[in-house]
C-alpha cells in the first residue's frame, strides 16, 4: 500500500471497544430471543481455550506471550460472524476485561466474485493476568 | 449613471459577419476604461467570476479535517476510501474589483477562444471602435490575462496608426501572458505522457486536476504560442510600444495548483470489536504522497512546470517584454485572476501612472 496510515494508539482503542461493547448474551437471554441463526452457549457450556484458537491468531497470541513474561490468559468470549450475521457466541454475564487487562484477537476472511461476497470473521476476548513485574507496556 | 451596452458589428475575412452586444460597467469619469480580456479557452467569467470558470481556486492552504467516522459495518475496513482536491476558496473578480474602485470596465467572450487570434483581434477592433463611438474622449487601460496579453499587442500592432485609438491607450497591463511563447507547446506529448503515468496510478481524480492543463496545451491557440513558432516572430516583427501607453508585465513563478487528498481508514477501522456490525469504520485525511500537490508532482519539464520558475502554463521568464515594467509573483496561472496583492499592484499602477488619468 502506498498510503500510510495513522498510527493507531492502542489504549483508545481499547477504551473505543470497551466503550461500543454490547453484552450479546444478556441481550438474548434478558431483552430479546437470540436470532435463529445463532447458536448462544456460555463459556461454561463451551470452553475456550488456546487450542481452540485458528493457528494464525495462536502465533499471535505466542508472540505477546513472549514478549510480555508469559501472562497467563484466560478466554471468556468468542464470536463468529458470516456474512453480517452471527452464527455462534460464547458469552456469559460477565463484561469485558479491565482497560489493562483486555485482550482481543481476531480474523477476518473474505471470498469475493461478481455474484458472491462473503465475510467471516471470528473475534476471541480474553482477560490477561500479568506477572508482577510486566506493567503491561 | 447606469451600465451602457455598445453593439459592436464586424465581419472576418470571408466576409461573415458577427454582430454582439457588450456592457460597459459604470464608473468614474475621471478614471480609464477599462478593457478586459481573457486567456487561451476562457470566457467571460475568468475576469467576472473565475470561481464559476475557470475555477482552480483551490484553498491548498486550508488545515485537513479532522478524522471522521464512518459507521458500522460487517467488514473491515482497510486503504483508502476516498480522493478529493482541496476545496474552493471564495475569490473576486478583475470586473468586480475594479468596478468597487470606481473604474468602468468591459469585458466579453472573445470568439474562437480556442482557435488562432487572428478573429478575435478583429472583433476587439470592433469593439474599442464601438467603445470610442460611445464614449468619447475616454482613455482606455488594457488589462489581459495570459493569452488576452498577446491579443492586445496584436492589436495595438494593427491599429498602430489608426485615429481612434490617438492618445487613448495609457496603459497596457499583462497578467501571465507568454509573450515569449510558451514551451509546453512545444512538449504537449510529453506533457500527456506525464499526466498519464499519475493517471494510471491515481485515476480520475487525476483528470479532475490536470485535465484543463492538458487540454489546453493541444489547442490550437496554445499552439500558436510555440516557442519559435511563425505567430510570435510575425507579432514581434517591427512590432513598437503603443505611443503614449505604459506597459507593465506580471510573471507567475508558482507550479502549485492544488494538493491531492485522500481519505484513507483508520487501522482500527479494520479491527472487528464485540459490537453488531463489528467494524466501526473511520476515515482520516492524508496529502497523497507522490502525486501531490499537482503540477509540482510532475516532471520539470519545461521552465513553465518548475516551482519558482513558472506558473504551469507560462514561464515567468517569457512573461515579460523589454519595453515594460516587469514584476513577478508566486502564484500559479489562474490565481491571476484573482489575486489580492496582485490587485493592489495594478491598482497601484493604474493609481500612479499620472497619464492613466483623463
Amino acid at each position: 500500500m502506498i498510503f500510510d496510515a495513522p498510527e493507531p494508539d492502542p489504549r483508545a482503542f481499547v477504551r473505543e471497544y470497551r466503550e461500543n461493547y454490547v453484552n450479546l448474551y444478556e441481550l438474548w437471554t434478558a431483552i430479546a430471543a437470540p436470532p435463529d441463526h445463532v447458536e448462544l452457549t456460555t463459556p461454561y457450556q463451551t470452553p475456550i481455550t488456546e487450542k481452540d484458537l485458528p493457528p494464525e491468531l495462536l502465533r499471535l497470541v505466542r508472540e505477546y506471550r513472549r514478549e510480555h513474561r508469559d501472562p497467563i490468559l484466560s478466554f471468556i468470549k468468542h464470536i463468529r460472524i458470516e456474512d453480517g450475521r452471527p452464527v455462534r457466541v460464547v458469552e456469559d454475564q460477565q463484561g469485558l476485561p479491565g482497560e489493562d487487562e483486555f485482550m482481543s484477537v481476531s480474523r477476518t476472511y473474505t471470498l469475493n466474485t461478481s455474484d458472491v461476497s462473503r465475510v467471516v470473521t471470528e473475534i476471541y476476548v480474553a482477560r490477561i493476568k500479568r506477572a508482577r513485574s510486566d506493567s503491561g507496556g | 449613471m447606469a451600465d451602457t451596452d455598445v453593439e459592436v458589428t464586424w465581419s472576418d475575412a470571408e466576409q461573415n459577419s458577427f454582430t454582439k452586444k457588450v456592457t460597459v460597467t459604470d464608473g468614474e469619469a475621471r478614471k480609464p476604461l477599462i478593457v478586459l480580456l481573457h486567456g487561451n479557452g476562457g470566457n467571460a467569467n475568468d475576469m467576472a467570476q473565475p470561481d464559476v470558470a475557470p475555477g482552480m481556486n483551490y484553498d491548498f492552504t486550508r488545515p485537513f479535517p479532522g478524522n471522521r467516522t464512518i459507521g458500522w459495518r460487517w467488514y473491515p475496513g482497510v486503504g483508502v476510501w476516498s480522493f478529493e482536491l482541496d476545496p474552493d476558496k471564495e475569490v473576486e473578480g478583475w470586473q468586480p474589483f475594479l468596478r468597487r474602485h470606481g473604474f468602468r470596465t468591459v469585458n466579453y467572450a472573445q470568439i474562437d477562444e480556442t482557435g488562432f487570434l487572428e478573429r478575435p483581434t478583429l472583433e476587439l477592433a470592433a469593439l474599442i471602435e464601438g467603445i470610442v463611438k460611445e464614449f468619447g474622449d475616454a482613455k482606455l487601460v488594457f488589462i489581459a490575462h495570459s493569452r488576452g496579453g498577446l491579443l492586445t499587442r496584436k492589436y495595438l500592432k494593427d491599429h498602430a496608426q489608426d485615429k481612434v485609438l490617438d492618445g487613448r491607450v495609457t496603459a497596457v497591463i499583462t497578467l501571465h501572458s507568454p509573450h515569449l511563447g510558451s514551451e509546453l507547446a512545444n512538449v504537449t506529448t510529453a506533457v500527456a505522457s506525464s499526466i498519464a503515468s499519475l493517471r494510471s496510478a491515481f485515476g480520475a481524480i487525476v483528470d479532475a486536476a490536470l485535465g484543463s492543463v492538458e487540454a489546453r496545451v493541444g489547442q490550437d491557440s496554445y499552439q500558436e504560442l510555440r516557442v519559435g513558432g511563425s505567430f510570435l516572430a510575425d507579432l514581434e516583427n517591427g512590432e513598437k510600444a503603443f505611443p503614449g501607453a505604459a506597459y507593465h508585465t506580471f510573471g507567475g513563478t508558482s507550479a502549485l495548483l492544488t494538493r491531492i487528498r485522500s481519505w484513507i481508514y483508520t487501522v482500527s477501522s479494520a479491527i472487528p470489536q464485540w459490537h453488531l456490525p463489528p467494524y466501526r469504520h473511520r476515515i482520516a485525511m492524508i496529502e497523497v504522497p507522490v502525486a501531490s500537490p499537482v503540477v509540482n508532482s510532475l516532471p520539470d519539464l519545461t521552465p513553465e512546470f518548475t516551482e519558482g520558475l513558472g506558473d504551469i502554463l507560462v514561464a515567468d521568464a517569457r512573461a515579460h517584454l523589454s519595453c515594460a515594467s516587469q514584476r513577478t509573483n508566486g502564484l500559479n496561472h489562474a490565481e491571476a485572476l484573482w489575486d489580492g496583492n496582485l490587485k493592489n499592484q495594478v491598482l497601484t499602477i493604474l493609481g500612479e501612472e499620472p497619464a492613466v488619468w483623463a
